[in-house]
């Protein structure tokens, strides 16, 4: 069991979190001028780094918010939280 | 509610007015339905406006830091999320105000009142029982009274109110009161388990 730290609520078990994928991808501009490839590269393609990932969760028996996560797919650890819209910290090593 | 039908809370069926007892000495844990309360999802941005509109027309503060609540006689506000709060109140019109004090504004209030069961779970061994279903840290220096936190107990989503020292008030959907009701006995045996009747 993991235990998150919910940029607003603290830390809590990770029963109470939905995971909901890579975060920072952002939806293309003027989508309808995009190939076909550039296209499923937004929609499937991802990083599937080892190492530090920076995902979205979802605080869903919480307070329900939406944040973004550092977390080390190798180890699980968490490096940090932070909120929608703040910027990926750098966090320690 | 339907005009005619006589008003029953989600543990009716369990006939807990004849499980009740006076004497609760030897238990560790009190288990009391708290049923017909009134209560109303709000979702606002806590402008200074909404604060005071509230203040004014409901007589009670909107806390606005995670995981805190606000109360004044009968009426409380907990904080549920940024944004968003469960006002709880023994008065049926509270909803009736609300609507009146907010038109124009940018205000959601919605009445969960019968979306809910409260359980009251109180005496010395509340915070073990809970320990039992519920990751959440309920130690004194992290949730002291006035605190309050959703969570899951026993799998159950649960809004978790601590009230006083050794008082919990849980709300949770309707729809699991029977079970969450039977895990806290079960839970609580070991401790002794009092039902007390809504004061
Ligand atoms: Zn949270």
């Amino acid at each position: 069991m993991l235990r998150i730290p919910c940029p607003f609520c603290g830390p809590r078990d990770e029963s109470e979190f939905a995971y909901g994928g890579e975060a920072h991808i952002a939806r293309p501009e003027n989508s309808w001028t995009l190939s076909d490839g550039d296209w499923a590269d937004y929609v499937f393609m991802r990083t599937n780094p080892k190492g530090r990932h920076a995902e979205r969760w979802r605080h869903s028996h919480g307070c329900g918010r939406w944040f973004n996560a550092l977390r080390d797919t190798a180890t699980h650890e968490i490096v940090a939280t932070y909120r929608i819209g703040e910027p990926t910290p750098t966090g320690r090593r | 509610m339907a005009d005619g039908l006589p008003a029953q809370g989600a543990l009716a069926h369990r006939r807990l007015a004849a499980c009740a007892v006076e004497e609760t000495r030897d238990a560790g844990v009190r288990l009391t339905e708290m049923p017909f309360r009134v209560c109303i999802n709000m979702r606002a941005q806590a402008t200074p406006e909404v604060r005071t509109i509230l203040s004014q027309h409901a007589g009670c503060g909107l806390p606005v830091q995670p995981m805190e609540s606000a109360r004044r006689g009968t009426l409380g506000a907990l904080w549920l999320g940024p944004e968003e709060w469960l006002l709880v109140s023994g008065s049926d019109d509270l909803r009736d105000r609300l609507v009146t004090a907010f038109r124009g504004h940018f205000v959601t209030v919605t009445d969960v009142s019968d979306a809910y069961c409260i359980v009251r779970l109180a005496g010395p061994a509340a915070r073990d029982v809970l320990a039992k279903g519920c990751g959440l840290d309920t130690h004194d220096s992290v949730f002291p009274p006035g605190k309050v936190a959703r969570s899951l107990l026993a799998k159950a989503e649960v809004t978790l109110h601590r009230t006083a020292a050794d008082v919990f008030e849980i709300y949770v959907a309707r729809s699991y009161a029977d079970y969450l009701w039977r895990w806290l006995e079960d839970a609580g045996a070991e401790y002794g388990v009092a039902v007390v009747e809504a004061a």
